[in-house]
């Protein structure tokens, strides 16, 4: 408070004060804003101008806490509003007027403002590396369970994908490319790429449990984002800091990239209490069309009679397939709308309770937070219970003290589904419309089990952290920092009898987990002549310890009568080893700028920087990491040369190059694995190696080597801010498995051999056309990034490796994850038309069949016989297609005029290939009419699509109907071109609209502020695919039928400040 | 003013400039996008015996392993045993290929020469990208050396974009032609082995005029060219004989299925002979149809009669024979029931 009547007083005295006699005299008061806001500005200078320009200090005064102010001014005079961080406001007084609302807006000068990199603020006039900060105002004003849903196609180079829209679920983001080739499964048949989460901080802690997260992690642990658990509400900023040279700073964690989080902190000279509520409508998106009740009867019989190999045969089958011939039968004489029982709109509300307050010297907020998402696939949903605290205390310049203290709590559900997908849902919603609904007497178990499975996953957290800075004598600061997180995961599963052969289940899965954190950092600089040298150094120690074991109970009491002796099934327990991991790094980071400090500020900056690393999870022939970085900025705008460019308000251009590791390897593919108590030799037991994975010791880190090159202007009065990046980036020593021939004794050994290399560019722009004066503000901000991803090299110094599982191929010199497809050339319009073997006179077949069946006629798919042996086998696949997307960005278009504001973002992917499986299988399920109606039974209409009939054979799609060699040939199979579509979209995210309630409203109430917000979440998506979302596939470009989906939401709500 | 342009727009040249060449120059010092070519990748089989007089197709023969499909197979030399070349199997030979599936439904013999055509190739070829080995029908023991001979040596180069492999001295011993099967004759000096007839391969319930049952050994079979008969439109006829060489007329086995007895046209039934005009080979394509066996490598042709026994009940005879004729003639199937003509008269 102290610190804003000095500047108040400062700029007072600035001007020369004088004397005028005073003429006529009138009365003018109202409120000064920040315009951005709309919160009063405390004790904002007030000076007062006569006509002539000359200040009167007689009449200058200063606003109250509130930012009011009233007094009495001489006609004709002029007042000039000034505050500190913002541009002056010059209003002449023509007439009486007591409700004048003066907006100021904050000055902007990019190289005046600070970001945060390696733990310590820094003007960005000295960051060499390439940085993007967003600022949670800026988004569109909507609640969300994880805050980077909001950030999409903000930051140029970071991918987020909204691809699983389970209630605090996990969007896939990738900063700059693809880190990691490798795949992994997470269903019978889906699979997904191995996760490369990038480093997040918290308020200055690294977040340990974020960073581990992979699909494994979510399968089988928590089930939610742990980004879920900090509300959207209580996030000020978030900062991507893309290259290594800031990465490197972070030390042995930073190689997938660091995203830096910046909670909210008290800035009101009076205590505030802040109140934000919202409800919440969740929509499911539009579901599939499903042929039902009789017309799927008749579809089925008339296939069935016109595709058999006789009519009278088909008769036969109709007969023996009740569900077709018993019409009568109440059982399977209904019209269930499988997907309507599954998938539901939801109500919801989010309630956020801030109180803060503070000034310069102490400052402190509590933040309560209560969050419920019911999701819209129904028995699956996330609850957030969360208080945060903090304080800050800086009772002098050389001293301060930030804690963070908070305890949040989650509770989830996700059905008879995992975190990625809900197959029980996709296969219950594939039942036949001729079933009766759920019930007892079910007809689809996997139905029943997504409403009676109880599956409840709880977290909780509790975080504390403390930051102390303190400036030494000499010049020398020190700042240590200490976190401690305790953490609990909880995963309770009961299935009952019905659904588990009579024998009712339960199974309690549960973790914790303990982290410490505590850095301690000394940083001096030195001046001498044109040259400043700084060092930090300090060291950084971690210590994580989890335990956890799993209970199964099972055989549960239920009054099913069983033989003597009969034992469904057994109940157990493990115990997972309690394990503890301990690092330490040493930080040594020298800073060097030159080129005048004095008035034109820093021209040149260099940076070095080593971060030697040791880690006890190392092997032991890898003791140590060192992430050395170097870059170099040069601020051309401050140049003597650059004072001509009017236009220029600051230019820079920088380049750096920087390591920064990660450690992948765990102590097991290290020292290997040994079998305790399960083998004997000679009578006496002994602890034999487990030879499935030989141990290696001389496992690298994940390196990832960063060039980048980048350019920052802001141009005619900061109107256009521009940001641009070209940057190289080297991932080394992919964690990976190598097969070992059989005649070793070992099966396979981890390894670090693959590198992949992804190079681009990224484009911000930041556009705020309109004149400071005026009361619209327009502000327009685009994103680009283009990024190649190339495989560099590969285990073995193979060039290609096929996954034939996932249907993936990695190949040396070519994009990362390439399709491994059948190449689709149309339908056969009559049997002529199919290759034939020359020398032998037989038509081009299938595979591993050499039935009549097996051979190609009219209606089935022209496959690329690429071997030319007319056979289509594995072996005519090729390689095709990128399913990682080459083009992202964004455009967020703000604009306020007022009380109003309304906040947009959209953000798009161009150039990835998607292959829509969903579809591949409503075609395939025409090809069993008498197969499984539980589980294959929904017929999809498909007459809009082309497909080949007797009577129309120029088709695009295959015969469906020919039911009798679908089996054989396979004319649907997902793995061919026909189903790879372009997954390009623009996506209309959301909108939001704010309307501040004018205050003269709200005093009556006793009420400081009062906002209304309404906003409408992933709004619209242009693309030109086929299936429902382009954006709602898996990291590998499937879109599968058991992809959760987005919900639409529509949300009301409510700010109010006491 | 326009220096300050000016000097914009250099500094945006430079960086533009800047951007894209360090983008363009990245791509050279990444690896290429080459083939993976496998050096364990081999051929299974090096020694090939096909059969001449009918096309071969020998496959299943290379393991790629790991190389990048499809690969480049080209047979570089090929020459006798001795090393003496083998121009009869480089020079180009007119061969009668399918140019169109055959569907079996095809309803004159134009229908079907339409979908085969002549395409001038070598008589030994390796496919280009499967590595399977051709042998036309166009050749004959004639003019090709056939086992006992050594036959020929030659190599193979395997290639793709990420390297190349030659398999060097793999041999073809082809094995003397039959013209039909079952052959009578022995493969190595092409004389007849020990009987020059066939048998049929099921006979039930044949009963001769004595009254004993047959066995197949009762019934004789020869393959007879007619080379008499010039005309160019090939035909396939069946004659019935007793033992005292006089005709049965095809009319007795009035259960057959004369018209779809095997994929022939213009069918001429007379008291002697049913003759088709027919296309060779027979069958024509090594593939199940409604006129070959199981295995679609013969036809099989069924003749059955009925009669009423003294009993009075009726009683349904017969005989199965499964054939392929390689050689482009005018055959006829003479069946001799050497040991008492069938019993067609109802008993009394």
């Amino acid at each position: 408070m102290k610190q804003q009547y000095k500047y108040s007083l400062l700029t007072l005295l600035l001007f020369v004060t004088s004397f005028v006699a005073t003429a006529q005299e009138i009365a003018v008061g109202g409120i000064v804003l920040d315009k951005n806001e709309n919160k009063g500005l405390p004790y904002a200078s007030v000076i007062v101008r006569d006509k002539a320009g000359k200040n009167l200090s007689r009449y200058s005064l200063t606003t109250d806490e509130n930012g009011r102010f009233s007094t009495k001014v001489p006609e004709l005079s002029s007042l000039v509003f000034s505050y500190l961080g913002y541009d002056s406001v010059v209003v002449k007084i023509t007439k009486p007027s007591e409700n004048m609302i003066i907006r100021m807006s904050v000055i902007e000068n990019m190289l005046d403002e600070a970001v945060i990199i390696g733990y310590r603020k820094i003007s960005k006039a000295d960051v060499t590396a390439s940085v993007t900060v967003i600022e949670t105002k800026d988004l569109v004003n909507t609640p969300v369970s994880n805050v980077m849903e909001l950030i999409q196609g903000r930051v140029p180079g970071l991918n987020i994908q909204l691809n699983n829209g389970t209630p605090g679920g996990i969007p896939s983001y990738s900063i700059r490319g693809v880190s990691d080739i490798s795949v992994q499964k997470v269903n019978d048949n889906e699979y997904v790429m191995g996760s490369t989460m990038p480093l997040f901080v918290v308020d200055g802690i690294p977040q340990e449990d974020v960073t581990g997260f992979d699909a494994q992690g979510l399968l089988s642990g928590a089930t939610i984002s742990p980004l879920a658990m900090i509300p959207y509400e209580d996030i000020d900023n978030i900062q991507v800091l893309k290259d290594a040279a800031a990465t490197a700073l972070y030390g042995s964690k930073g190689a997938y990239g660091v995203i830096i989080i910046e909670t909210k902190k008290g800035d009101s000279p009076k205590p505030r209490i802040s109140y934000s509520g919202n409800y919440v409508v969740h929509t499911p998106p539009r579901l599939r069309d499903v042929v039902t009740g009789n017309a799927e009867r008749n579809l089925r019989i008339s296939q069935l009679l016109e595709n058999d190999t006789s009519r009278y045969h088909g008769y036969n089958e109709i007969h023996n397939l009740q569900a077709l011939s018993d019409s009568l039968n109440p059982y399977f004489n209904n019209n269930t709308d499988w997907q309507g029982i599954f998938y539901q709109t939801t109500y919801n509300q989010t309630h956020n309770l801030n109180f803060s307050g503070g000034d310069k010297k102490f400052n402190y907020k509590i933040n309560g937070n209560y969050y419920t998402e019911e999701g819209i696939v129904k028995n699956t949903d996330f609850n957030r219970y969360g208080i945060r605290t903090g304080m800050g205390y800086t009772p002098n310049e050389s001293f301060s003290l930030d804690v963070n203290i908070a305890a949040t709590f989650t509770q989830n559900s996700t059905g008879s589904g995992n975190a990625f997908s809900q197959s029980g849902v996709a296969t219950g919603s594939a039942a036949s419309s001729l079933l009766p609904p759920p019930s007892l007497y079910t007809a689809s178990n996997a139905a029943l089990s997504v409403f009676s499975i109880m599956d409840e996953n709880q977290n909780t957290s509790y975080d504390a952290s403390m930051n102390i800075r303190y400036k030494l004598p000499l010049d020398i600061q020190f700042t240590t920092t200490l976190g401690y997180k305790y953490k609990t995961t909880e995963n309770e599963k009961f299935t009952p009898g019905i659904l588990n052969n009579n024998s009712a289940e339960w199974l309690n899965k549960s973790s914790n987990s303990y982290n410490m954190y505590l850095r301690s950092l000394l940083f001096r600089t030195v001046n001498f002549w044109i040259f400043r040298a700084g060092l930090q150094t300090g060291f950084e120690y971690i210590s994580n310890k989890s335990t956890g074991n799993t209970i199964t109970l099972a055989g549960l009491a239920s009054d099913h009568l069983w033989s003597p002796g009969a034992r469904p099934s057994v109940s157990g327990g493990s115990a997972s080893v309690s394990e503890e991991n301990n690092t330490i790094a040493l930080i040594f980071n020298p800073s060097f700028g030159f080129g005048g400090m004095g008035i034109r500020g820093d021209r040149y900056v260099l940076t070095p920087n080593l971060r030697p690393e040791a880690n006890s999870a190392y092997g032991s022939q890898v003791k140590w990491t060192i992430n050395p970085s170097l870059g170099f900025r040069w601020n051309f705008s401050r140049e003597p040369f650059a004072d001509a460019w009017k236009f220029m308000n600051s230019g820079s251009l920088r380049v750096s190059w920087g390591q920064s590791t990660t450690y992948r390897a765990n102590r097991y593919d290290i020292w290997g694995t040994y079998k305790l108590g399960e083998e004997t030799y000679n009578g006496l037991s002994i602890i034999p190696i487990d030879l499935a994975n030989m141990p290696n010791p001389y496992l690298e880190p994940v390196t990832s080597t960063q060039w980048n090159l980048g350019s920052e202007m802001a141009l005619w009065d900061n109107k256009i801010r521009f940001t641009g990046e070209v940057y190289y980036k080297q991932v080394d020593n992919q964690l990976g498995s190598t097969p070992l021939a059989n005649h070793n004794a070992f099966g396979s050994v981890r390894s670090t051999e693959t590198s992949i290399v992804n190079y681009g560019t990224e484009f911000l722009f930041g556009i705020r056309p309109l004149s400071k004066n005026s009361p619209w503000v327009l502000d327009v901000s685009a994103s680009f990034a283009i990024n190649k991803d190339v495989i560099a090299k590969l285990p073995n110094d193979v060039r290609q490796i096929i996954n034939s599982n996932a249907e993936v191929v990695n190949r040396l010199g070519s994009n990362a994850m390439g399709n491994y497809l059948y190449v689709y050339k149309g339908v056969y319009a009559k049997t002529e038309d199919v290759p034939v073997n020359p020398l032998t006179g037989k038509r081009l077949r299938v595979g591993g069949n050499t039935s009549e069946e097996a051979y190609f006629k009219a209606g089935d798919p022209i496959w690329v016989d690429l071997n030319g042996d007319y056979i289509i086998d594995e072996k005519d696949k090729v390689i095709v297609g990128n399913s990682q997307p080459r083009m992202t960005g964004g455009l967020s278009i703000n604009l306020r005029y007022k009380a109003f504001s309304i906040n947009t973002n959209s953000s798009f992917t161009l150039r990835r290939d998607i292959i829509n499986k969903a579809l591949a299988d409503r075609f395939s399920a025409y090809g069993t009419p008498k197969a499984n109606l539980q589980n294959s039974g929904a017929l999809t209409p498909i007459e809009a699509y082309d497909f080949w009939k007797k009577d129309k054979t120029d088709a695009y799609y295959p015969n469906p109907f020919d039911y009798t060699r679908s089996g054989i040939i396979n004319p649907f199979r997902n793995d061919q071109t026909l189903f790879m579509e372009d997954g390009s979209y623009f996506k209309i995210n959301g909108v939001s609209l704010a309307y501040t309630i004018p205050t003269r409203f709200l005093n009556h109430w006793g009420l400081k502020r009062m906002q209304l917000n309404f906003s409408m979440n992933n709004i619209y998506t242009f693309s030109k695919y086929s299936g429902i979302n382009p954006e709602n596939v898996n990291s590998l470009g499937y879109d599968t039928s058991g992809g959760y989906p987005n919900s639409r939401t529509y949300t009301a709500g409510l700010i109010i400040d006491f | 003013m326009a220096m300050n342009m000016s000097r914009k727009n250099s500094i945006v040249a430079l960086l533009s400039g800047m951007m894209i060449l360090s983008v363009s120059c990245v791509n050279n010092f990444l690896p290429e996008s080459r083939d993976a070519f496998d050096r364990d990748a081999n051929f299974t089989t090096k020694i090939y015996r096909p059969k001449l007089g009918k096309n071969s197709l020998m496959g299943d023969n290379f393991l790629s392993g790991n190389a990048t499909l499809p690969l480049t197979f080209e047979i570089t030399r090929i020459v006798r045993v001795d090393g003496s070349p083998a121009p009869e199997l480089t020079e180009f030979f007119p061969i009668k290929v399918w140019k169109s599936p055959y569907l079996g439904t095809e309803k004159s013999i134009e229908a079907i020469e339409a979908k085969r055509g002549i395409e001038y190739r070598p008589l030994f070829q390796i496919k280009k990208h499967s590595g399977e080995f051709l042998m036309w029908s166009e050749a004959m023991s004639s003019f090709v050396k056939c086992d006992p001979d050594d036959g020929y040596l030659f190599d193979v180069l395997v290639k793709n974009s990420g390297g190349y492999k030659y398999t060097t001295d793999m041999q073809l011993i082809p094995v003397r032609e039959s013209d039909f099967e079952p052959t009578i004759y022995d493969p190595l000096t092409g004389l007849v082995k020990e009987r020059d007839y066939i048998t049929p391969l099921q006979l039930s319930l044949f009963q001769s005029t004595d009254g004993d049952f047959m066995s197949p050994e009762d019934v004789h079979i020869y393959f007879r060219e007619n080379q008499d008969n010039t005309d160019p439109v090939k035909t396939l006829s069946f004659r019935f004989y007793k033992p005292d060489y006089t005709p049965i007329s095809p009319s007795s086995f009035n259960l057959t299925d004369w018209e779809n007895l095997i994929h022939g046209f213009n069918m001429e039934k007379t008291e002697e002979y049913v003759k088709y005009e027919v296309v060779y080979p027979v069958p024509l394509v090594e593939t199940k149809s409604k006129y070959t066996n199981d295995a679609g490598d013969k036809v099989s042709v069924h003749f059955a009669y009925d009669r009423i026994t003294a009993s009075g009940y009726r009683w349904t005879s017969g005989m199965t024979l499964e054939f392929a004729i390689y050689k482009e003639a005018h055959w006829e199937i003479v069946i001799v029931f050497a040991n008492g003509a069938p019993l067609f008269e109802d008993g009394k």
